[in-house]
């Protein structure tokens, strides 16, 4: 029975990764592309939340997206303050397989995973 | 007597499987993000430019504005601080090593025929390009030791429409 488990944690495993590495890159493309307008428009949220949703398989509601909705501009000198910010967080279900089996609660079982960055405009000020 | 010998062998063997596979996966998403943070920094470097050689016509990176643009995105989103080490809440543990190359109007005849030093990739510039290289160091492996340097290579071309 112990034997069990490792086989299904490499599976479990690798679920995860494969998750955590599609919303990574969808995250990653509409960084760059709020970057043409210099923040993250309505559209370009929805747009994200969906296109995570339905690659993710889970329901959009379980998903966070905290984004720069001021348009931030370039300028001749660096300013750190305008960067545009995102930060988007995915639930993960199931870390441990056979976690009742172990003693393990199904609520701990659980955890948030957290995209961060911080991506340059490229929008000049009108 | 035997049957417990091989369990234990084998639950050895597949604690081994199990932690180097995190370890990896772990690795994989990690160089992604450097990957896609070099990016973004020759990106914020090559949006910098002198104005007055512009207004000449000449497109010159303001290389002081464009360094710290670069270091700055690095230094956040990879969780440095301002001597490049990695905070406790890093993935990297070894200090971070960047180079920063500037190729524009007023140093290069476009097209030019680029060699990153490590002989990895060569690229064709039509057009100002500002190349970033990261040498992250070695990864946080549990079991194993010699782990080659992570590097990763961002380019960033300025081009004019």
């Amino acid at each position: 029975m112990l034997l069990l488990f490792f086989p299904v944690q490499i599976a479990l495993s690798q679920i995860n990764h494969h998750q955590f590495v599609t919303a990574q890159e969808i995250t990653h493309n509409h960084a760059q592309r709020a970057r043409q307008y210099g923040y993250f428009r309505p559209e370009d949220i929805s747009g994200l939340r969906s296109e995570l949703a339905r690659r993710l398989n889970m329901s959009a509601n379980d998903i966070q997206i905290n984004a720069t909705t001021v348009p931030k501009y370039r300028f001749d000198r660096f300013t750190p303050g305008e960067l545009i910010d995102y930060e988007v967080v995915i639930p993960v279900r199931r870390i441990l397989a056979m976690n009742r089996f172990l003693g393990i609660p199904d609520e701990e079982n659980q955890m948030l995973r957290v995209i961060k960055g911080q991506v340059h405009s490229e929008v000049l000020l009108p | 007597m035997k049957i417990l010998l091989w369990t234990f062998a084998i639950v050895l063997i597949m604690t081994f499987v199990v932690v180097y596979q995190d370890d990896y996966n772990q690795l994989y998403r990690e160089n992604i993000n450097l990957k896609f943070y070099s990016q973004e920094a020759a990106a914020a470097a090559a949006q910098y430019f002198v104005v007055e050689e512009y207004s000449e016509g000449r497109m010159v990176f303001n290389r002081e504005e464009a360094v710290r643009a670069a270091e700055y995105v690095l230094q956040q989103n990879l969780k440095l601080n301002e001597d490049f080490v990695p905070l406790h809440n890093s993935y990297w543990k070894e200090a971070v090593h960047y180079d920063i190359e500037f190729f524009d109007e007023g140093n290069t005849f476009f097209p030019y025929l680029y060699e990153h030093p490590s002989e990895y990739f060569i690229l064709l510039m039509t057009a100002p390009t500002v190349v970033v290289t990261v040498d992250a160091g070695r990864p946080a492996f549990r079991l194993f030791e010699d782990i080659p340097r992570m590097l990763r290579v961002g380019a960033h071309t300025w081009q004019q429409r």
